[in-house]
């Protein structure tokens, strides 16, 4: 069951972590981009004006160029473009005028014979020179810079070709406190989510693990009260034989206590298997495999069954021996219940899976049965054959155990249990 | 025989009673531990039978007891035999699980008392078990079962693996204890093999 509570939290801890990292991955991504786009704007205005605003031209330079007004902009309504509002505030925007003021940036142009000249230079992160070489090899289409702060534009006119490089620091710096913050954010939610999940998890699976308790109880105590009786009830019809001699009802008494005496033993099978209690190390399938056939090949040949055994040598599991044995016993008590004139064992490595097969020839329709994992489930050629329904649920349980994966089914009148490891 | 047959269950002993007294077998019933104590002071007993579920005194101070006295002991078991119980310092000469038939007993007790009054001794390197006395080199008790896991095997006989697994493991472990060089080992094809360690 401790198992299951740890499936179940780990599967749901899963699913909320996908959840977050798609949202949170979104929402930044998005963040970023828009950033960019904002950077891009500045800078694709700045070419609009010969890569300087004209905040930035010197007061001797003249009059704006045509069709702007005196801080670069083209369009005259800047009172109110850039800016938009969020409740009571006022935001400012990349084209907003007041942009102008507090943008860090620098533009060089190049003439046609190479020669750099400074058109505005204001940032101090870099010096001039830095700058200008900065400037030469992004025009010479090299963007090996990498500070991911900065954002540039290579663009010409008749004459010269411009470089601006933009400080976008200030900028993106709420970007990065978002992704801080919804990473750690993220993190917590998760940790939250695992305790909470954890908690509900162990509330959740108490009345399943209560009620597997109980009937695991119910049936070793169901057992137990009928071992005794059982001798008790032999004991007294060989005492009838012995003074009458044999009859015709101490004949039946006889085969009932057989059967029941069967039942029992299969009832034993279940209520002994607790994952909690197995004992896990490195084995070797394929010898245990082979020993359990060799102890059973005398059984097939009383019934009349032809047995085939395939094994590949040498397969190593992680796993509890005396699991291992008993499921491969109740494998093979299935086949000696059920086969009619053949059964096949196999045991083979497909790349990294391992593949145990039990197939046998039956009277079954054609289909998937996996009902027949179910406790106490019988299908129609059960009756009579002795047994409750309990030994496959034993092997699914085991197979289950050993993190594996089990499926029945019957097709062209051939049974197939496959095991994956 | 005289055998002391004692369980709690008053059925099982007036029926294993009266079954067995008409094979012509005397038998004592005791239902606690205290009954068992004074039975086997007013008899002397070729075997006794008893149910792990005893009540007043528990079934491990009985046995210790008859261990004492030498008188053979068959252990009534509700769950099937398993390495635990074969490898207790206080073991009993043989055990049967519930549910049993009548003659699977009354053959046990045979082959137990049989063994008890024949020298018969088992030798296999610096191993060697004594069927008359249940013990292996002398200080190690064992069981019938065992005894006949460990003929089989110096044999060469076929056993039932299934069924010999928990004795394989209690001998290996008895062999390892008295660090005997005697080891029983799976060899692949050919079955449980008795072997010299380094083998």
């Amino acid at each position: 069951m401790n198992k299951a509570i740890r499936k179940f939290v780990i599967s749901a801890e899963g699913a909320v972590f996908v959840l977050l990292a798609v949202l949170l991955s979104v929402i930044n991504v998005v963040n970023f981009a828009m950033a960019s786009d904002d950077a891009d704007m500045i800078t694709k205005r700045l070419a609009g004006v010969h890569g300087m605003f004209e905040t930035d031209r010197p007061k001797d330079e003249g009059a704006p160029p045509a069709g702007m007004d005196e801080n670069g902009m083209t369009n005259q309504n800047f009172h109110t473009k850039g800016r938009f509002r969020f409740g009571g505030f006022d935001m400012m925007g990349p084209d907003s005028p007041e942009m102008n003021f507090s943008l860090r940036y620098f533009t060089y142009s190049f003439d046609k014979e190479g020669n750099a000249e400074k058109v505005v230079f204001k940032m101090s992160a870099v010096s001039e020179e830095e700058a200008r070489a900065w400037a030469e090899s992004l025009i010479n289409g090299s963007t090996g810079w990498t500070r991911v702060n900065y954002r540039y534009r290579v663009y010409k006119d008749d004459e010269k070709t411009y470089v601006t490089v933009i400080d976008q620091g200030r900028e993106l710096l709420p970007s990065y406190r978002i992704l801080i913050i919804s990473v750690c954010g993220g993190l917590v939610l998760l940790i939250c989510s695992g305790v909470i999940l954890a908690a509900a998890a162990r509330k959740i699976f108490k009345p399943i693990a209560e009620s597997d308790r109980k009937q695991k109880q119910f049936i070793t105590n169901v057992e137990n009260e009928f071992k005794v009786p059982l001798t008790i009830i032999n004991a007294n019809t060989e005492i009838i034989e012995k003074q009458n001699g044999p009859a015709e009802s101490t004949n039946i008494i006889n085969k009932q206590v057989r059967k029941m005496t069967a039942i029992v033993k299969d009832l034993s099978s279940l209520s002994v298997f607790d994952e909690n209690d197995m004992a896990i190390s490195k084995v070797n399938l394929s010898d245990i495999m082979n020993r359990v056939m060799d102890s059973s090949t005398e059984l097939f040949k009383e019934k009349n069954i032809s047995l085939e055994s395939q094994i590949e040598n040498d397969i190593m599991v992680e796993g509890d021996e005396i699991v291992i044995k008993k499921a491969l016993n109740e494998m093979i008590d299935n086949s000696l219940k059920f086969a009619k004139t053949e059964a096949v064992f196999k045991l083979q490595r497909l790349k990294n899976r391992i593949i145990l097969r039990q197939e046998n020839d039956t009277s079954l329709k054609d289909g998937s049965i996996d009902q027949i994992f179910d406790r106490f489930t019988m299908l129609e050629n059960a009756q009579g054959k002795g047994g409750i329904g309990l030994g496959l649920s034993y092997v699914k349980q085991a197979v289950l155990a050993h993190n594996g994966r089990v499926s029945a089914r019957v097709s062209s009148g051939r049974f197939v249990l496959q095991i994956d490891l | 025989m005289k055998v002391l047959l004692a369980d709690p269950d008053r059925d099982f002993l007036v029926s294993f009673k009266n079954l067995m007294e008409l094979s012509g077998d005397d038998i004592v019933t005791a239902f606690d531990g205290t009954q068992v104590i004074v039975q086997t002071a007013e008899h002397s007993f070729d075997l006794v039978i008893l149910g792990r579920n005893i009540p007043r005194i528990p079934y491990r101070e009985l046995l210790k007891m008859m261990n004492e006295n030498n008188t053979p002991v068959i252990l009534l078991l509700e769950s099937k035999i398993n390495s635990d119980i074969l490898l207790d310092d206080v073991l009993a000469n043989a055990h049967i699980s519930f549910p049993f038939f009548p003659s699977e007993l009354t053959d046990l007790m045979h082959e137990v008392l049989d063994k008890t009054k024949t020298e018969n001794k088992i030798r296999f390197e610096d191993m060697e078990i004594n069927g008359k006395n249940f013990l292996l080199c002398g200080k190690l008790r064992i069981t019938n079962e065992e005894i006949n896991t460990a003929d089989a095997l110096i044999k060469g006989s076929e056993i039932n693996a299934k069924r010999s697994e928990p004795y394989i493991n209690s001998l290996n472990n008895k062999f390892q204890k008295l660090g005997l060089k005697a080891r029983i080992r799976y060899v692949m094809k050919e079955g449980y093999r008795m072997v010299s360690e380094y083998e």
